[in-house]
């Protein structure tokens, strides 16, 4: 068609065009429209997770029938268009077979619900909040600030931890005493900052396991249950409490120290105790 | 006497005012565009209700919140107010209550501090406890509540309260019609639901009424809508947030008794 008959098509068709016009002018503003309203509503009322999943429902099928509409419109036979489909989806299907994995996978993860948006996962060496579940990958934003795209198959055939699923999380510290401290007293201690700690749960209790004797020290694991949004505050402040707690009450945190042997008979090291000033 | 809290709160000519309730120290200041509001927490303070003039010592420490001054804020409201969450109380020693027997006990959540605009749909600028309480979770892992824990020595009788004005007392009656022992661990008062009275020598919250019948039966926990009879003469200063309606859970083992 050159510039002459599409001008002559147009003259022709002026009122279709304009009428095709004004559907796609006002259809999709008010579908984006209503898909927001929608959403703040469900929102409000459930979580960001159905908000989201409602809008895209929303927004792809208006958009889609306001597509068609605009169609017919402009005189295309939707039949003719729709067998050519059927075979051009085949074509296209053989080319994005990555693609299509990625947006049944997507489907999986909506129904199946592993993690919603706002919820801490960790993929792989990623940890970041989800912050959208999209028709071919997972948007999230790392601590630092970072962005990363995790594909939806990566995360139907991999392994990953949704860390804020559920509302109380236990946060473990592994720590050593020297051997030559009570580790009965070192229990009693370490439950006593746990107590007096805000942010630490009272039920489920704290956990307080003396796990083995470690190469230079008695090896205690603390395992301190509390409600997931306290997580900074909570980590923040117990291991500063339990040092403080430690200093107060003389309890060595042993540093890694080997003794020598050079064989029984033989004579220990000679060790001098040199002065600051240099003399012996 | 209990503390006094002056409905309407306007200390337009005061230059500062300090308010010492508990452990709980707040200052509010008024300049002539903004509200300032600072809060400290001594842990050594137990036993006070002070209102006075007082300058903070080590004023370069404190953290000043500020509001604007207009029609809204041109006046405030001072309330008591109970903790912000469920609070789950667990006597000293756990409680066994023999069948058909009726005990009553009284329970105190620490006061605190709500500081709001004077108008018909106030707006909270502070909600302070006057006591730091620990975190605790009631209910199993996945779908529990968080609550904030307290430990008591589940007094029996009005003589054996202490002087502690900072603390609202609730009583708690319960009765074991169930013909097995009830053991009775932990409690979980919804102070949502309660009333705050002020009696003479204390804060009191409506009574709570739990009838126990086994370990394989709902059990019963009735929050009433008066005064407690102890404190009859009190007056009504705080309002439950949530009808006083009756609560029912489950007890989660057999022979232990939680609420």
């Amino acid at each position: 068609m050159n510039n002459f008959e599409l001008g002559a098509w147009l003259m022709v068709h002026m009122d279709k065009v304009v009428k095709a016009g004004l559907l796609l002018l006002i259809g999709l503003p008010l579908v984006r429209i209503l898909a927001g309203f929608v959403r703040r509503v469900i929102k409000r009322h459930t979580t960001a997770q159905s908000g989201m999943v409602t809008y895209k429902v929303i927004w792809y099928g208006g958009l889609f029938i306001i597509t068609i509409m605009v169609m017919r419109e402009l005189g295309f036979k939707l039949t003719t268009l729709l067998g050519a489909a059927g075979v051009a989806g085949v074509a296209i299907g053989f080319a994005a077979q990555t693609s299509l994995s990625n947006v049944i996978s997507g489907l999986f993860l909506l129904g199946e619900r592993p993690f919603e948006v706002g919820d801490l996962l960790q993929v792989g060496a990623t940890t970041g909040t989800v912050t959208s579940i999209d028709m071919l990958s997972c948007k999230l934003r790392t601590h630092d600030n970072k962005y990363v795209r995790i594909p939806n198959e990566h995360l139907v055939k991999n392994e990953f931890t949704n860390v804020t699923r559920y509302p109380i999380r236990r946060y473990d510290i592994s720590l050593g005493v020297a051997y030559k401290e009570d580790v009965s007293e070192v229990i009693k201690l370490l439950k006593s900052v746990a107590d007096k700690n805000p942010y630490s749960l009272d039920e489920p209790e704290p956990v307080i396991l003396f796990t083995g004797f470690g190469e230079s020290s008695l090896n205690l694991l603390v395992g301190i249950w509390f409600s997931k949004d306290d997580f900074i505050m909570l980590r923040n402040s117990i291991n500063h409490e339990i040092k403080e707690a430690f200093d107060a009450a003389g309890i060595e945190i042993p540093f890694p120290h080997r003794t020598l042997f050079v064989g029984s008979n033989t004579a220990p090291f000679p060790v001098r105790i040199v002065e600051p000033g240099g003399s012996e | 006497m209990t503390p006094e809290f002056n409905d309407v709160f306007q200390p337009v000519y005061r230059p500062l005012t300090h308010l010492g309730l508990g452990p709980l120290d707040c200052w509010i200041k008024r300049s002539a565009h903004d509200w300032s509001i600072a809060i400290r927490r001594d842990p050594e303070q137990q036993v006070r209700w002070v209102r006075d003039e007082a300058a903070p010592e080590r004023s370069e420490e404190l953290v000043w919140q500020r509001f604007p001054v207009d029609k809204r804020t041109a006046r405030l409201r001072i309330k008591p107010c109970f903790p912000a969450r469920p609070v789950v109380i667990r006597p000293d020693a756990p409680y066994r209550i023999l069948p058909g027997d009726k005990v009553q006990f009284f329970m105190s959540v620490p006061l605190g501090l709500r500081i709001m605009t004077d108008e018909a749909q106030p707006v909270v600028l502070l909600q302070e406890p006057s006591m730091i309480l620990s975190n605790t979770w009631f209910g199993d892992h996945a779908e529990g509540e968080l609550t904030f824990s307290l430990r008591t020595s589940a007094r029996r009788s009005v003589e054996e309260l202490d002087d502690r004005r900072y603390r609202i007392t609730c009583p708690v009656r319960m009765k074991n019609v169930s013909g097995e022992l009830f053991s009775f661990e932990r409690f979980c008062l919804r102070v949502s639901c309660l009333n705050m009275y002020r009696g003479a020598a204390r804060f009191w919250a409506n009574e709570i009424g739990v009838t126990y019948k086994g370990p394989d039966h709902i059990s019963r926990v009735a929050y009433t809508d008066k005064a407690p009879r102890m404190g009859r003469e009190a007056e009504l200063i705080v309002r439950a947030e949530q009808s006083a309606d009756h609560f029912s859970l489950r007890s989660f083992y057999s022979g232990i008794f939680n609420l």
